[in-house]
């Protein structure tokens, strides 16, 4: 069989020409970009944020913003950089690099990236909203726009943030920008785990993983364990401004110390997720320029994942003035402190490499490179101080803490940004950055970062206290803060540089060519900028260098198709030759293989261009919008869309039921594409979300139990959850639904018709319908008001979001019961029953956790 | 039964690679919740079957330590034995290696951390 024509292979992968091609591009290089091109959006924004916050300090006793105004840029700035700028950055390198490095022509679920980016969009827009309509007042006569601008800083703690002292609505939009971030990190985690477990090519086996590639899998990890806490703690914060849900409120038995467990079990892996692709980044840029492998790459791998590990772990050292136990605070110190040993094993290593270099050479992604070892090691030796608890109780909330984080967040983050930027650049855009610019780029971000933060850590050991918008002369601060003030600038005209010489490249820079710096891994194997379908033939690496033979240039006989012929023959630069009519249709395909040993297992048969992510995206936004701004008439139709589109997405099209010539462009003719279970990819990326939603439930059974241990008493006194029998009805009429499922599913294996699918499919409807009544019905009768206690806050909560579940899982197989009755299904097209399946199954597993918590437990409190 | 054996087989691996990593996260939640919620209902500390907080504190250090122990040399017998075998023309054999010494050093680590972490009551009373 003929392999197929590349004209053909772009038609089948390139989006359409025109505006709908554009807002309904899936692929993983233009979204990967987007999320990319958005962070430095955001960064501007943020950096604009934060030169206003240093000019007002240049001077003791200015007045060029007011407090109110200092803590709203203090706020926007850190939401801008730690949730709209780092995190969508290093996932958006991960998208588009990841299965490039990996030889995968896609990611597993792209138009669930797609969405990705545009709730994170939406989330940023949102945040920002306030502002832009404080600008406008600016312009317009008499202010006629209300002030709505978060000013609870990037952490939000209650009580702060409660309805009473924060009534503005900055905060709710604060909140709703959050969980749109947040969500959007989740998807595009799932995509990478899947996609690095499931899509690499044959012989990228985990001893073989370029190291950006482990990084961007231990964050991966990371965010799916990590990120559900701050949506749970962000949506019950939500719920307790706009509805009087009192969860954090004391006088009603909630704790505001809750909160900061919630938000810090997030926030403190959040650090180490944007610092670890940074690290990532190096160990990309150290092979190529010092033309040898990394040194102790093995020993890099172990510190990825053990730095990972570890920061889930240490959420308590951001809480050591709160007045915890001594004995709690000490177990965090030690993980404080081991922390940095996996650290300092990269540092050593890349050292190591930089000092047996073949060649060495000092371009600008090398300087940076070499920047960030001086500052992050300087950031993490000050991190090491504030991990011992007396330290950290003398300087915290001081400038030496804010000093500190910049160094690790500045100095380990985005200095090997710029790196990875002037590294990647030739590789996205074809075209080589100017050299002396990037160089004076370098001296100027450097010397003005340093300028800017080194003083700092003096400031705070002479007591500068950090969100203070001003501070008297004579103290010994002044010069100190000037010179600061100054180097934030400088640093910022660094940035514009780099910006300015991007600009300047992707209009008529020097032609790069495949592989300009003669790197080893496989993204420098396809052309610059990659095709659309990135790899003509899915490669098969034969080593951790794969384009290296010992001599430092890329070697195409390195490569060979997943199948031993037909061997293509290369002409460099991944261009290879092949044959096929140019006019052929074809489907988007990449391959799926085995967790370990690489084995090709199935053809992933992926979607082409679609608007229902973008238009999801904007119900989902709007429903955010219209709450926060208590505008129900955009709620309402909103809200209704949701189903609808996600009825759309889920209706398979006629290409997803006959792909012209399956496995076609894999060279895998005979694999199998119609696949269901552990060996789909589909399966892994459900089981990982439904996980991260079992994280969310059991951050509300965490939170439960936190207020039930500390209250006076609990149940409150008269309070109760009402009589057993509805809810356990209702248990066991979801437990009926998965059986019926179940059925549907064994009917289908068996070849039976789709009628009799579908009536096994409509009882697990209609018993699911019952059991949701059956547990409104308690609620209504039994549930105290739930702004009346945290109890009955808490008990609300959980038998909503159950009550949110059963639905979900009626709707959905409510949707495929339909397919089911149109006679979608056969013995082999199984994939959407089996999913029905799982769904069923971990709603009842959901009910049974819910249900003994909220009605087997024994009273519990303080009292 | 060969499948028994190499489901088996995996479960071993994945136990010297994550042994230490489980342990440690048992020992975090469950000295959390000795040292936070179980000291706020009894400021003065508490006994449970005869033993005060800090005894069950350097208990569970001693427990979480023991398997992380378990883990570490698991990883050990794991790395020793691909000695030989691991060479270029086995590749399930070198990457059967690499995931003994990843686990090696995971559960060293780890076992520092636990035993830093179980120290702590020899220096400190119970629920201060």
């Amino acid at each position: 069989m003929a392999f197929p024509s590349t004209t053909a292979l772009d038609r089948a992968w390139r989006s359409p020409a025109g505006i709908i091609g554009w807002l309904g591009a899936v692929n993983h290089k233009p979204i990967g970009a987007r999320f990319v091109a958005t962070a430095i959006f955001f960064f501007l924004l943020g950096g604009l944020d934060s030169l206003l916050l240093r000019s007002q300090l240049a001077l003791p006793e200015a007045e060029l913003v007011d407090a109110q105004t200092f803590g709203q840029l203090f706020t926007t700035h850190g939401t801008a950089m730690m949730f709209f700028f780092a995190v969508p950055m290093v996932e958006g390198l991960g998208m588009y690099f990841v299965p490039l490095m990996i030889g995968a022509r896609d990611m597993p679920f792209p138009r669930l990236n797609a969405l990705g980016y545009w709730l994170f969009l939406f989330g940023g827009l949102l945040l920002y909203l306030p502002t832009l309509a404080d600008i406008a007042n600016f312009f317009l006569p008499a202010e006629p726009l209300p002030r709505h601008i978060p000013d609870g800083g990037w952490f939000a703690y209650p009580p702060l943030t409660s309805s009473e002292y924060s009534p503005s609505l900055g905060l709710d939009f604060w909140l709703i920008a959050v969980t749109l971030a947040e969500i959007s990190a989740i998807i595009g985690a799932v995509e990478i785990v899947v996609c690095i477990a499931r899509n690499r090519a044959p012989g990228m086996t985990w001893n073989r993983l370029p190291l950006f590639v482990w990084s961007i899998l231990a964050i991966g990890i990371a965010i799916l364990l990590a990120f559900p806490s701050v949506v749970t703690g962000s949506v019950l914060l939500e719920l307790e401004r706009k509805l009087g849900l009192p969860f954090y409120e004391a006088a009603l038995g909630g704790q505001p110390l809750l909160w900061q467990h919630l938000f810090w079990i997030f926030g403190h892996p959040e650090v180490y997720i944007q610092f670890l692709p940074a690290t990532g980044v190096v160990s990309m840029i150290l092979p190529a320029f010092t033309r040898r492998p990394i040194i102790a790459y093995s020993l890099i791998v172990v510190a990825i994942l053990s730095t990972a590990l570890f920061s889930l772990g240490l959420w308590v050292h951001h809480m050591f003035a709160t007045g915890l136990p001594w004995l709690g605070l000490t177990i965090f110190s030690a993980s404080s402190m081991m922390i940095t040993i996996p650290s300092g094993i990269q540092v050593f290593a890349w050292v190591a490499t930089l000092l047996a270099a073949r060649r060495l050479q000092l371009n600008t992604a090398m300087l940076f490179v070499v920047g960030f070892l001086l500052t992050f090691t300087f950031g993490g030796l000050t991190g090491v101080m504030v991990a011992s608890v007396p330290f950290d109780l003398q300087a915290h909330d001081t400038y030496f803490v804010t000093a500190h984080f910049h160094y690790v967040l500045v100095g380990g983050v985005v200095f090997p940004i710029f790196a990875g930027i002037y590294y990647w650049f030739p590789k996205v855009f074809g075209r080589l950055l100017d050299e002396r610019l990037g160089k004076l780029a370098f001296w100027l971000t450097f010397l003005g970062f340093n300028a800017t933060f080194l003083l700092q850590h003096n400031l705070g050991l002479l007591g500068m206290r950090r969100r203070v918008h001003t501070y008297e002369a004579g103290l010994g601060w002044d010069e100190m803060n000037l010179i600061s003030t100054v180097g934030a600038f400088v640093f910022a005209a660094g940035f514009v540089l780099i910006l300015f010489s991007m600009f300047r490249a992707w209009r008529g820079g020097p032609k790069a060519g495949p592989n300009p710096w003669r790197a080893s891994t496989l993204e420098w194997f396809a052309s610059s900028p990659p095709a659309s379908y990135n790899f003509l033939h899915i490669p098969h690496v034969g080593g951790r260098e794969p384009l290296w033979h010992g001599r430092g240039e890329p070697q195409a006989a390195d490569f060979q198709p997943a199948q031993p012929e037909p061997r293509p023959s290369a002409d460099g630069g991944g261009t290879l030759r092949s044959e096929g009519p140019p006019d052929e249709e074809l489907s988007r395909e990449t391959l799926a293989t085995s967790l370990m040993d690489t084995r090709p297992l199935h053809n992933v048969l992926l979607p082409g261009t679609s608007l229902a992510p973008l238009a999801l995206a904007m119900a989902l936004a709007i429903c955010g919008f219209g709450v926060v701004a208590d505008l129900y008439l955009l709620v309402v139709p909103a809200l209704l869309a949701v189903p609808l589109i996600v009825g759309w997405w889920l209706w398979p099209r006629a290409n997803d039921l006959r792909p012209p010539a399956p496995g076609r462009t894999l060279d895998q003719a005979d694999l199998p594409w119609q696949v269901s279970g552990p060996i789909s990819t589909p399966w892994w990326g459900l089981v990982l979300g439904l996980g991260v939603v079992g994280l969310v439930i059991m951050n509300l059974v965490f939170s439960y139990l936190y207020l039930a241990v500390l209250a006076p008493a609990w149940p409150p006194g008269g309070e109760s959850a009402g009589p057993l029998l509805l809810p356990l009805a209702a248990l066991g009429l979801v437990l009926l639904g998965a059986i019926s499922g179940r059925l549907g599913l064994r009917w289908a294996r068996v070849g039976s018709g789709g009628a009799r699918i579908a009536a096994a499919l409509a009882g697990s409807v209609a018993v699911g319908v019952i059991a949701l009544v059956l547990l409104l019905d308690h609620a209504a009768a039994h549930l105290p008001d739930p702004r009346g206690s945290s109890y009955a806050a808490m008990q609300a909560v959980l038998l909503g979001t159950q009550a949110l579940l059963m639905a979900i899982a009626v709707g959905v197989t409510a949707v495929v019961a339909l397919q089911a009755a149109w006679g979608l299904f056969d013995s082999r097209r199984l994939m959407a029953l089996d999913h029905v399946c799982v769904l069923w199954y971990f709603v009842t597993a959901a009910w049974v956790v819910v249900f003994g918590v909220l009605f087997l437990l024994p009273p519990l409190g303080a009292g | 039964m060969r499948a028994h054996g190499r489901n088996r087989d995996a479960l071993f691996v994945i136990f010297a690679v994550t042994g230490g990593a489980w342990a440690w996260t048992l020992q975090l939640w469950l000295s959390w919740i000795l040292a936070e919620p179980l000291c706020f209902l009894q400021p003065s500390g508490f006994r449970l079957a005869g033993l005060d907080s800090n005894a069950l504190w350097i208990l569970i250090g001693l427990a979480t330590g023991a398997l992380t122990l378990t883990a570490l040399l698991a990883s050990f017998g794991l790395w020793r034995d691909t000695r030989e075998s691991a060479t270029a023309d086995a590749p399930a054999s070198r990457r059967r290696r690499f995931l003994s010494y990843v686990g090696l050093v995971l559960n060293a680590l780890f076992l520092v951390t636990i035993v830093m972490g179980a120290t702590s009551p020899l220096f400190l009373e119970p629920c201060t």
